[in-house]
Formats: C-alpha cells, sequence, structure tokens
C-alpha cells in the first residue's frame, strides 16, 4: 500500500524476494501509514470482497456467520514488528477475527495433537491440528520465550494465523530479478472518513550509530591515551577482522582531549559510548581493551554472553567481571589478535573451499 | 506571545533555609508568591556541615517562622562542642562550647535533604494560600529583562515569568547575581570549600562513644597538621543515626598547595580520634562538596538591584567565626527580612523601594555587622600579609613561642573561646595549622587508635551516588582546556584527583607534532556541583536543568 | 474531557522482586504483581490532559478480584475513579477477547449516566481512551489497537507528545515511528480518540500554573488512594452483556503452547588471567573469537 512513488517497484522487488502473488493498491493518500486505511484494505484483501460482520455496530456477541468467512483466505498471515507493521497486524487480525503472536522470532509449521478443551471441544480427548504455525517470541520482559498457537475453535474458525516479525530475524534470500509472479492491483473505494487521523508533518531521526544486534563489540577505554590515533586504529582494524562488529567506547574516551588523527577522528563520539548514559549491549563477544571497568561502564556490556579483556593493571576492576583477562598492553596485544583473527578467518575459508 | 507571560508578585529562586525564610514572610504578608527549585525534592542539591544557629540578636530564626522545626526537621541539638589541637597522634581539646553558646538561643545539627524538604512542603502550603507555591525541578536560567529593566525570570523548563519581585536564593555559584553583575566567581580567597562524608552509625553506638543522652549532640572541630599546610579546618556532628565529617578549607590554599580535597578527608576520617569513633562503623553512604563564600570579603554591601535582591549564599552571607560557621542561619534572616521589606514597601505602594528597604533592615538588624566584621578589616591589614605570617610562625615555632604556648595553656582554650576574636581571625597559616599545631606538640596527649577501615575510594563515593544525568548537554564547559587555565581543577574538583581517569578533570598528555603537551578534559557526570571549577578553572558554569545532575539523599 | 486510562496488572520483574524457578520459568505466586510500567505514560498522558483542559480520569482494567492493587497503584499516579471488568468468564483472555472485553466496559460507560462525563461525544463515551505501549509480561502492544478498533475510534500510536484542543474537538500528537528508517510524525486526529502512549511520552508543562494544578492533583490522588475501594465500580461479563463464548480464554483464538528461559548471560564470572605472552592461554581467548571471523 502506498502512493506511486511507495508502490511503482516494491511488486517486482517481493516476487524478487520469493513472492509468487503481490496485491498492491495505490492511492496519493496512503503517501503515510494511517491505521484506518490500511487496516481496512489488508483485510479487504485478504477477504476477497467477502463481506464481514460488523464488530462495531453488532449487538454485543454478534456471533459471525459463516459465509462472511467465504473467501480465499489465507492461512498465514505475516507482518513485520515495526511500530506500525505491529498496529496493523493487531487490527487487521481483529478485522479478521483471528489471533496473532507479535514480536516473533522463529516459526515453524508442524502438526500438533491439542489436548486444550476449548480448542477440541471435548474435555480428556486430543485433536490433531495440522500445518499448525509455531510462533517463537521472547517475551516476560525477555525472561522467557513463549510459543503461540493460533487455532480454530470448534464453532468458531480463527485464522488466518497471524503474527508480526521482528525485522532481521530471518536471512532475506538472495533476490532474483527474473522470477516471475503475478501482480495484482487491488480495488477498494476508500471513503474520505477513513483519513480522518492526519498526518501534519513528519521528519526523520537523527540515527545515530547502533551498537546493538552485533556479534562482537571491541570497547577501547583510556588506555589508548599513550597514542590515541593508533589506538582506536588498531581497534578498527579488530572490529574488520570479525564478521560482525562494532566499535563501542568508553566514556573516558568519549570526553577526552586527545588530538586525533583526522582518518580517525570521526569514532570517538557519544553515539559510541556504552554504559549507564550510554548504549546497552549483549554481543556474544565484548572486547575490552584499556578499560578500567567503572559500574557505569559495567551496566552497559555486563550482559554479554562472553567478556575479555585487555589491561596492563591486573587489579582493575573490569577483572571482576571478565571471562578472559589479558594482562598486558593494547598495543601489544591488539595487533597480536587481529592477526590471529584474521588468520582464523584464512583457515575457515580455507575449510570451507576444501569441501 | 509575550502578552502570555504568567506574573506572580514575587518569585523566590531556590528552595533553601533563605528561600524558605523569604516565601514564609512574604507568604505571611499575603504576598502572591511563586517559589522555584532546580533539585527534583528540595535539599536534593544542598550540603551543609551542620549546625544551624538560632541567634539571640537575629531578628528572625527558622523556628520562629516554621513551628515544629526543631521536631520534625533536625537531627540531634549540639551540646557538647570541642576543638581538637592535632600534631601528629598528639591532640590536645579544649572545650569551647562557650564560644558555641555565645548569642546562640539553640543550636541543631541537620541534613540538607530532610531539612530542606520538610520546609519546602511548609512553604508550599503557605504559598499555595497566596495563589502561589512551590515547585521543584525548574531551573531558572536567568533574569527576564524589558526595556532593559529586571521584570521576572527565564527558565530552563517554564516560559519566562514576569514579577514584581525577584528573590534569588539560589546560594553558592547564584546564576542571577551573576546575571545581575552584583557576583563574580573569579578570586579564589573569597571562598572555602566545603567537602562532607555522611556515615551511618547506629543510634546506641553515638551515644556510648560520644556520651550524648536522646536529646543531646556533640561537635568535635579539628585544625593542626592532619591537613598537611592547606588552611581550614575539619568537623564531626552527630546527627540521629549518622555522622556528619567534613572539612572546610580556603579555596585559595587548596589551590596554592594542590590539595586533593577528598585526601584531606580521608586524612581525618583515619585521624586516631576518629578511628575509636568509628571503629566497625565506617559505613560511608554519602560523599558531597559545595563551595561557601567568605563574607568577610564576598558579602555584597548592597545585594539589590532593580527588582532584584540577593539573600543569603547567593549575596555572599556566609560568615565564618573561627570555626563556627554560621551561613544557613544569615539566609534565613536575610530572607525574612528581604520579604518583609518587599511587603512593607507594597505596602507603601512603592515596590520598586523594596530593595533599598532590605539593604538598611541588613545593616540595622547587625546582620552585616555580623557578615563583615569590622574588625577583620584591621587584623587582616596587618596579619594576612605573608612575611607577617612566616614571622609569627617562626616565632610561635621557636623554643620562646613554644614556652609561650606552655605557661598561657588554660589561657589559650579561653581565648579560643571569645567571639569576638573568633570572628577576627587572619585568614593566614598561623591560626589554622601553625599554633593549633604546636599547641598538640607542647600540650597535647598521645592518641593510640589506629583504623580499621580504608575510606572509599573516589570511584566508589562516586558510584554511590545517584545522578540523572543531562545526557549530550553539559552543564559546564571549558573554555581553555589548558594546564595552566584549567589545570587547578584536577586536584581541587572533589570528585577528580590526579590520576584518576573516573573524575570530572583529568589531565592527560597530548602528542602535538612530536611535542608533548599536558592538557585538561572534562567530563561532567560525576560532577556534584560544588561550584569549585567555576573559579578555579576557566569554564563556562552553569548549574544542570532541573532535576538532572545529581542527588543527594543526605545533604 | 473524560478520559479513560486502561491498565493490567503483570508480574514485577525488577530485580529482587521477580523469582524463578529451577528451570528458569516464571514462579507466578511468588512474584509480586504490579500495574505494568508503560501504562504509566498513559496515565501521565490523561491527567496532562486534566490539568490543561479540566474533566475526569478513570482507570479501567479487566482482572480478576484482588486486582484493585494494580487500579490502586494507577491511582497513586493518577485518577479520578476505578473500573475493574472482573468476571471467571473472563479469565485467560488473550489480547482480542481482551479487547472486546475493554470495548464492552468502555460503551458501558457511556450508557450509564451516573458514569458518562463527556465532553464532546455523542454517545456519552468517554473523550479519549489511553492505553500504555506493550505489557511486561504479554508484551504484544496489540491490546491498544485492537480495543480502539472495536470501538471505530480514530487512533494514534506512539505518542510521545500531546496537546488536547476541546474548542476544535480534536487533538495533536508527535508520534515515533520506528521502521527502517526512525521519524517522529505529528498528527491530528478528531475527538473522540484512542490514544496509546509511547514509553518516551514525556508530559509537557510550560506554565507554572499548569505545574501548581498537577502538583494539586496529585495530592489529591494521594488522598483519594487511601480509600480508593470507595471510588471503585466493578462490572461482570453479565453487566457488560458479554457472550462467554467470545471472552476469556473461549473467546481467545490464541493459546500458550510452551514456555522456555531465555538463558542469561553468568551473573558471575571468574576471569581466566591470560599472559599475552603465553601462546597456551591466548590460544583459548582466540578460541572464542575465531568462530566470529569475518568469512566474506
Ligand atoms: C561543608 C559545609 C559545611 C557548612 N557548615 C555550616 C554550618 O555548620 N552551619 C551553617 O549555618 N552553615 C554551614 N554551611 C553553609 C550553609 O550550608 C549555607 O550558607 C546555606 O546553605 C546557604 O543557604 P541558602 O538558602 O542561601 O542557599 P542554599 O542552601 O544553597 O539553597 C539554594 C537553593 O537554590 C537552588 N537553586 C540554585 N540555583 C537555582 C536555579 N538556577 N534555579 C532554581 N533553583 C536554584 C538550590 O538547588 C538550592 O536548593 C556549610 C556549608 C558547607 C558546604
Ligand atoms: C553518572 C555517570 C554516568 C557515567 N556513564 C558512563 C557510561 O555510560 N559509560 C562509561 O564508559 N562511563 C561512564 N561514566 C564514567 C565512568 O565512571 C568512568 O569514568 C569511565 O568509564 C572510565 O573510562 P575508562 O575505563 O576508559 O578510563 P580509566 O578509568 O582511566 O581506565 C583506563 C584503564 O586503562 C588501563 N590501561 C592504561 N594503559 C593501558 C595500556 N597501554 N594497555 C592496556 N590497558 C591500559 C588502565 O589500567 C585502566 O584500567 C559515568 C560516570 C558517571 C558519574
Ligand atoms: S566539576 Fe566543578 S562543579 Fe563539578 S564537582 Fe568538580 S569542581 Fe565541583
Amino acid at each position: 500500500m502506498g502512493d506511486e512513488a511507495t508502490t511503482t517497484d516494491l511488486a517486482d522487488e517481493v516476487i524478487a524476494y520469493g513472492a509468487d502473488v503481490a496485491i498492491y493498491h495505490e492511492d496519493e493518500r496512503l503517501e503515510r501509514f494511517r491505521h484506518k486505511p490500511y487496516t481496512e484494505i489488508v483485510a479487504d484483501m485478504a477477504r476477497c470482497g467477502a463481506e464481514p460482520p460488523s464488530w462495531v455496530t453488532g449487538d454485543p456477541g454478534t456471533e459471525p456467520t459463516a459465509e462472511w468467512r467465504d473467501y480465499d483466505k489465507p492461512r498465514y498471515f505475516l507482518f513485520p514488528a515495526t511500530n506500525n507493521g505491529r498496529d496493523l497486524s493487531a487490527q487487521v487480525q481483529g478485522e479478521l477475527d483471528s489471533g496473532l503472536a507479535s514480536d516473533c522470532s522463529g516459526l515453524t509449521i508442524e502438526e500438533e495433537l491439542v489436548s486444550n478443551p476449548v480448542k477440541t471441544g471435548e474435555p480428556g480427548e486430543k485433536v490433531e491440528f495440522e500445518r499448525v504455525l509455531f510462533m517463537k517470541r521472547p517475551d516476560f520482559s525477555g525472561f522467557e520465550y513463549s510459543t503461540i498457537l493460533c487455532l480454530d475453535n470448534p464453532g468458531r474458525e480463527f485464522h488466518p494465523q497471524g503474527c508480526s516479525v521482528i525485522p532481521g530475524s530471518f536471512d532475506p534470500i538472495d533476490p532474483d530479478y527474473d522470477r516471475e509472479g503475478e501482480v495484482i492491483e487491488h480495488d477498494l473505494e476508500l471513503p474520505d472518513d477513513w483519513f480522518r487521523v492526519e498526518v501534519t508533518e513528519f521528519d526523520r531521526l537523527d540515527e545515530g550509530v547502533d551498537l546493538t544486534g552485533h556479534d562482537v563489540v571491541v570497547a577501547l577505554g583510556r588506555g589508548i591515551g599513550d597514542d590515541p590515533t593508533k589506538g582506536i586504529e588498531l581497534g578498527l582494524d579488530l572490529v574488520d577482522a570479525f564478521d560482525d562488529a562494532a566499535l563501542g567506547l568508553s566514556r573516558g574516551v568519549v570526553t577526552a582531549s586527545y588530538d586525533l588523527d583526522g582518518h580517525v577522528e570521526q569514532y570517538v563520539a557519544e553515539e559510541r559510548q556504552i554504559g549507564e548514559t550510554g548504549q546497552v549491549v549483549e554481543p556474544e563477544l565484548y572486547v575490552a581493551a584499556g578499560i578500567s571497568g567503572a559500574v557505569q561502564h559495567k551496566v552497559g556490556m555486563d550482559e554479554s554472553d562472553t567478556i575479555a579483556t585487555i589491561n596492563t593493571d591486573p587489579d582493575a576492576r573490569i577483572r571482576d567481571f571478565s571471562d578472559y583477562f589479558i594482562e598486558g598492553d593494547l598495543f601489544e596485544v591488539l595487533p597480536r589478535l587481529v592477526e590471529s583473527v584474521e588468520a582464523g578467518e584464512l583457515t575457515l575459508q580455507a575449510e570451507a573451499s576444501d569441501d | 506571545m509575550t502578552d502570555d507571560y504568567e506574573h506572580y508578585e514575587a518569585v523566590v529562586v531556590g528552595a533553601g533555609p533563605g528561600g524558605a525564610a523569604a516565601a514564609a514572610a512574604l507568604a505571611r504578608n499575603d504576598v502572591e508568591t511563586l517559589v522555584l527549585e532546580r533539585g527534583v525534592e528540595a535539599g536534593s542539591k544542598n550540603v551543609t556541615g551542620g549546625l544551624i544557629y538560632a541567634e539571640e540578636s537575629a531578628p528572625y530564626t527558622i523556628d520562629g517562622l516554621f513551628p515544629d522545626f526543631r521536631e520534625e526537621a533536625t537531627e540531634r541539638p549540639v551540646t557538647d562542642y570541642y576543638l581538637h589541637n592535632v600534631a601528629g597522634d598528639k591532640v590536645k581539646t579544649f572545650d569551647i562550647t562557650d564560644l558555641h553558646e555565645h548569642d546562640t538561643d539553640w543550636s541543631d545539627a541537620v541534613l540538607r535533604r530532610k531539612m530542606d524538604s520538610w520546609l519546602a512542603e511548609r512553604v508550599h502550603e503557605l504559598t499555595s494560600e497566596t495563589g502561589g507555591g512551590l515547585l521543584t525541578e525548574v531551573r531558572v536560567n536567568g533574569l527576564l529583562r524589558e526595556d532593559g529593566e529586571i521584570t521576572g525570570v527565564t527558565c530552563d523548563e517554564l516560559d519566562p515569568i514576569r514579577a514584581d519581585v525577584v528573590i534569588a536564593a539560589d546560594g553558592v555559584n547564584s546564576e542571577l547575581a551573576r546575571d545581575a553583575g552584583l557576583m563574580d566567581w573569579e578570586e579564589p580567597d573569597e571562598w572555602f570549600q566545603g567537602v562532607k562524608a555522611v556515615v551511618d552509625v547506629p543510634e546506641d553506638v553515638i551515644a556510648e562513644r560520644f556520651d550524648v543522652g536522646d536529646d543531646e549532640g556533640a561537635a568535635h572541630l579539628f585544625s593542626g597538621d592532619l591537613f598537611e599546610d592547606v588552611r581550614g579546618g575539619g568537623f564531626l556532628y552527630t546527627n540521629e543515626d549518622s555522622l556528619s565529617i567534613g572539612t572546610v578549607f580556603h579555596l585559595d590554599s587548596i589551590v596554592e598547595e594542590q590539595a586533593e580535597p577528598q585526601e584531606l578527608l580521608n586524612n581525618l576520617l583515619t585521624h586516631p580520634l576518629m578511628a575509636d569513633w568509628l571503629e566497625g562503623h565506617y559505613d560511608e553512604v554519602e560523599y558531597s562538596a559545595k563551595l561557601v563564600p567568605d563574607s568577610k570579603k564576598a558579602a555584597h554591601p548592597s545585594p539589590h538591584q532593580g527588582r532584584l535582591m540577593l539573600i543569603g549564599d547567593a549575596a555572599g552571607q556566609m560568615q565564618a567565626q573561627g570555626p563556627i560557621i554560621k551561613g544557613m542561619n544569615h539566609a534565613v534572616s536575610a530572607g525574612a527580612l528581604a520579604g518583609e521589606a518587599f511587603a512593607e514597601a507594597k505596602l507603601r505602594d512603592a515596590p520598586e523601594r523594596a530593595g533599598d528597604l532590605y539593604e538598611r533592615k541588613l545593616q540595622e538588624e547587625g546582620v552585616m555587622g555580623k557578615l563583615r566584621p569590622t574588625g577583620y578589616r584591621i587584623a587582616s591589614a596587618l596579619g594576612e600579609h605573608d612575611p607577617v605570617t612566616s614571622l609569627t610562625d617562626k616565632v610561635l615555632t621557636s623554643s620562646v613561642g613554644r614556652l609561650g604556648v606552655r605557661m598561657t595553656g588554660g589561657l589559650l582554650e579561653k581565648l579560643y573561646s571569645s567571639p569576638t576574636l573568633s570572628q577576627v581571625v587572619p585568614d593566614t597559616r598561623t591560626p589554622y595549622v601553625t599554633l593549633p599545631t604546636v599547641i598538640a606538640e607542647e600540650l597535647g596527649e598521645r592518641i593510640s587508635g589506629e583504623a580499621d577501615y580504608e575510606p572509599k575510594d573516589l570511584a566508589t563515593r562516586i558510584g554511590d551516588l545517584t545522578y540523572d544525568t543531562d545526557v549530550g548537554n553539559p552543564h559546564i564547559e571549558l573554555r581553555d582546556n589548558s594546564m595552566e587555565a584549567s589545570g587547578n581543577a584536577v586536584f581541587a574538583c572533589p570528585v577528580s584527583a590526579q590520576d584518576f581517569g573516573g573524575g570530572c578533570y583529568r589531565a592527560e598528555e597530548v602528542k602535538t607534532n612530536g611535542s608533548e603537551e599536558k592538557r585538561v578534559s572534562l567530563d561532567t557526570q560525576p560532577c556534584v556541583e560544588c561550584g569549585t571549577c567555576a573559579v578555579v578553572a576557566d569554564t563556562e558554569w552553569e548549574h544542570p536543568r532541573g532535576g538532572k545532575g545529581v542527588e543527594f539523599k543526605e545533604g | 474531557m473524560h478520559s479513560v486510562v486502561l491498565t493490567k496488572g503483570v508480574p514485577d520483574f525488577r530485580e529482587g522482586q521477580v523469582s524463578f524457578d529451577e528451570d528458569g520459568h516464571l514462579e507466578r505466586g511468588a512474584t509480586p504483581t504490579v500495574m505494568n510500567p508503560n501504562d504509566e505514560f498513559a496515565l501521565q498522558a490523561a491527567l496532562q490532559t486534566k490539568v490543561k483542559q479540566g474533566g475526569r480520569v478513570s482507570v479501567m482494567s479487566m482482572g480478576p478480584p484482588g486486582y484493585e492493587n494494580v487500579l490502586e497503584e494507577a491511582m497513586s499516579v493518577y485518577a479520578d475513579d476505578l473500573y475493574l471488568l472482573s468476571d471467571r468468564e473472563m479469565a485467560a483472555a488473550d489480547t482480542w477477547s481482551t479487547s472486546i472485553t475493554l470495548s464492552a466496559g468502555i460503551e458501558k460507560i457511556g450508557e450509564t449516566e451516573e458514569h458518562s462525563a463527556s465532553a464532546v461525544t455523542e454517545s456519552g463515551e468517554p473523550d479519549i481512551i489511553f492505553a500504555g505501549f506493550k505489557t511486561a509480561d504479554g508484551e504484544t502492544g496489540q491490546t491498544g489497537p485492537q480495543t480502539s478498533w472495536c470501538l471505530d475510534r480514530p487512533i494514534v500510536t506512539h505518542v510521545i507528545a500531546l496537546e488536547v484542543d476541546e474548542d476544535e474537538e480534536k487533538l495533536r500528537a508527535k508520534r515515533l515511528v520506528e521502521g527502517d528508517v526512525d521519524e517522529i510524525e505529528t498528527v491530528e486526529a478528531p475527538l473522540p480518540a484512542f490514544v496509546v502512549t509511547d514509553p518516551e511520552f514525556e508530559p509537557s508543562y510550560r506554565r507554572a500554573e499548569h505545574r501548581l494544578k498537577h502538583k494539586r492533583f496529585k495530592a489529591e490522588t494521594d488522598e483519594r488512594v487511601e480509600n480508593y475501594e470507595a471510588h471503585l465500580t466493578t462490572w461482570s461479563a453479565e453487566e457488560l452483556d458479554l457472550d462467554p463464548d467470545f471472552i476469556g480464554l473461549d473467546g481467545s483464538p490464541t493459546i500458550v503452547s510452551g514456555v522456555d528461559p531465555i538463558p542469561k548471560a553468568p551473573s558471575e564470572r571468574e576471569a581466566t588471567m591470560v599472559d599475552p605472552d603465553d601462546a597456551e592461554g591466548m590460544d583459548e581467548v582466540l578460541e572464542t573469537m575465531r568462530p566470529l571471523a569475518g568469512g566474506d
């Protein structure tokens, strides 16, 4: 959905990325997301024009009649778990009288033997449901994964099975622009009344550097003080040696009065600070070079899986929350790590090309 | 838009004792009063040593303005007052309770978070009656001027507010006094720096170790060689279930000696006397600091301009009477006098005369006389020149001087208790360091205690504090990061130290085109807003926005 | 303006409060229930509306008996009165059946004269419904949009700043749009409306007068909270005229089929000391690094 500018190439693109059919709706008024028209259009696409009962005016307890579901129904409905995508998913699934799980990070389709009497109709009985979408999602404030199923009741069908998916949870397919698919323009009258919420302005936010979500964070502290430019260079070298790493800094470096050479200057900025008043990261590996481990720094990184530290002072506080403490000068240790990791990379590649 | 500005008859900036007193006086006179305080709660930004005085000769006292003050807002009355002259582990103790009691109706130890927040509730009740009230988390950032006249205040959090009178009770480093050009932050010798640790000690342990009952409390002062050569002294006051232990030094002396304030405090904390008192109970819960103006030099003789009146620390009205420090009580007097002055001027339909009236009241009520005693000017003219100091010091430390000290032992205690003399002691090494040291050496007894604890290091002290950092919006900026201009802050800042990377000010070696240069860098996050670097370094200095920055729980 | 704030109780996930069994599963019984933290922003938005426009703030929640303490907590932020929709039939609801229940509660406020306090609606329904974003347990963020859908209201979600104009019968809000690019949108919506606040929501009071009023309202609600039962209305499914098949577990399309703990970083670490000149020691460190090395 969108105005001409947004929809033009999108249909072709989704086909290149694996879609067999792409349905689009184009209208100038759809330039920006608005709950009502977007929901109505998507629900209508799903129903292929079948008339739904009204959830709005319907008397409390209106039972949806069977016919309105008589449409070319999708079995699963996936939305992106962005701010707007999540809203849309909730309202569309509501309009279709079905359920959904939000912010999923894992999806599988399996058979499931269900004993829940609400779903089977008969206490004590087990019923097999086919092609059930298992929607795995982190919840309980990140303490637990739950797996959600959306299943019909005996007297009430709940479909499509819906969910929103955390962007980046699945690797995209390599696009194939030669792929063929069907492109359908969707047709629906959009009453003005649907556009009652008006977007009067919008501004892009300064995004800055996002240090979260990387496999590795290499963080530098005031230990680079003897030669800050060199220190940053070494940190960047190590970042490059990893597949997916980012450069972080302690507050001490961010607020230092170093004279840095032009090519590394841009890296010393508040947006790279890790800690209480910076970003909080939990990478698989956190490399802390020349960082003493002040509590305010600790809270930004101590949920990392593995913490490897390089410090000349074996009594530095960071030792208390490191897994490995390399007691040494970062100017000597970092280059060796870079070398070894790069070498490791070579062996990996070598192995890969062996078979 | 400007016609939309709010208007209150009186705006009081700051809810310390001065602001509270001013607001109470205004509200009692039916003046519509708005009080603006930058802390999350009144008291959360404030530090004092601890003793609030009600002077017999004062025009106003805090309990006069706020009945129940002593029951609700204070810790313990001071019933014993001692001065310890220290030389190494030798100590000679004088009982100077007489000096303490001179002109004193009562005097209680206080912790500012508790005291100020209690006062603020009363102030809010009183001022609400007038159509105003007290708001926290609002920082006034300047004076509103229209057609060149002061007509109100501007704030970070609120649109400009007009007022018929603005009372700046915003404490030391008053941004309003600076904005009006009435005060500057240039000369270190106009200030003291106070540093304090609050140590939790159970009530029964206090009773036993300080020999005080339920409604009693002790004050202990320290001077001599435990602070190296830095001019100033230490204090310990008993609270209900904690101790306030701190130091107050001349800022110029800290700079001269390149002293580390936290180390001087540690010297005090680990002194044998302290070791006995704190044994098994060194549970330091809060580290804090604040500048204190020296009224003898800083009190503004005419603290008003147009509709603006300055009171309390904002006007430099902080009196160091020898070892006794009197700031809060004078802030209370001045605040109430300023409020009274405005109410009277308004009654006479001449609100613009409030400032002059206030100035006259300060004189007539004797407040100014205490803040700027005439005797001091004569004594300091004689006594503060270096050659004179060295000469006195030489005589004192010579065998002749020492003999004198021995012979006059009992007399000395009396001399120390003299209120007139204590008002005018010159600011030199002699009374602070040399004399007490000689006294202790000649007359003192050896104390054998040894601390079974280590004072907390700076990183821990900072880590224990509560901050709400205004990320990306530092309230202090270095104008000049050379060592000459700002290097003093590296040691003088109470949360910085040489070779400590976690402080506000840090000295760094910077290599520029081959040559090495030492430079200063600044991170305002650990700042406790004491004001020191506003004076000793070249900075653009402001307080943080309302509610931001450090939050003291004790104060 | 009559505002209704929707709120929900959740386990208190703060350290020291939350407790887990040996397998790492949440122990509901041993973990206290508190108001969903994100709902505080919704309450603040409603309070701001009251400070600037006058009117009333009601809080509504669906929950079991005993949920009153969640409402009590909401009232300590701000509420003039409280509504609890409570019935055995409503238990174990997912977001869709919750939304159906809540919307029935809202409609009932409009229908009953003694509860209705609307400034602009014809139906007597509250002028603005507020909800917080995501609960700390379910974390779906769906209930707001779905309840709004049931009520057919204009909705503005992820609101970080809000101004209400009663005369013009509309609201103006800034909303945070996170997606491929992050944006801030300014939107206008007619009243009655539905507002979902973002955790970044900040009330704005630029006038001392408003802050003083805010302080007075806070003091009043603090007093009310002492005796909150006097301000509480409880409605059952029957009183709301709800079909049991459409609420609670029976009315829920989704079920939870399994819960697995998410592995946490170790709370205590014992550092292995490594001498950089000791090849063996360094190798151990490199073991952890090599799998993450760049491959392409
Ligand atoms: C270590 C130490 C020991 C001391 N010992 C004693 C003692 O024993 N006895 C004694 O009487 N005095 C003592 N003093 C001095 C005493 O604390 C002060 O003189 C006294 O607090 C001054 O009161 P005040 O009301 O003028 O200012 P403050 O108490 O400093 O109050 C100023 C208020 O204004 C607020 N404020 C500041 N700027 C703004 C702004 N821009 N906008 C809004 N609000 C603002 C502050 O948050 C604060 O609440 C000591 C001081 C120190 C540091
Ligand atoms: C309210 C507040 C919020 C804060 N927020 C943050 C925050 O979000 N993030 C943050 O990081 N900090 C924060 N801080 C600052 C924090 O307290 C520390 O000051 C800061 O993290 C120190 O940085 P550092 O470890 O790089 O420097 P230092 O503490 O100076 O440590 C440098 C370390 O490097 C080592 N070293 C020196 N030379 C070498 C060498 N050649 N090779 C190897 N090691 C060497 C030293 O042994 C030392 O351990 C905050 C502070 C406050 C008060
Ligand atoms: S930075 Fe300045 S104001 Fe802050 S604590 Fe240090 S000296 Fe005091």
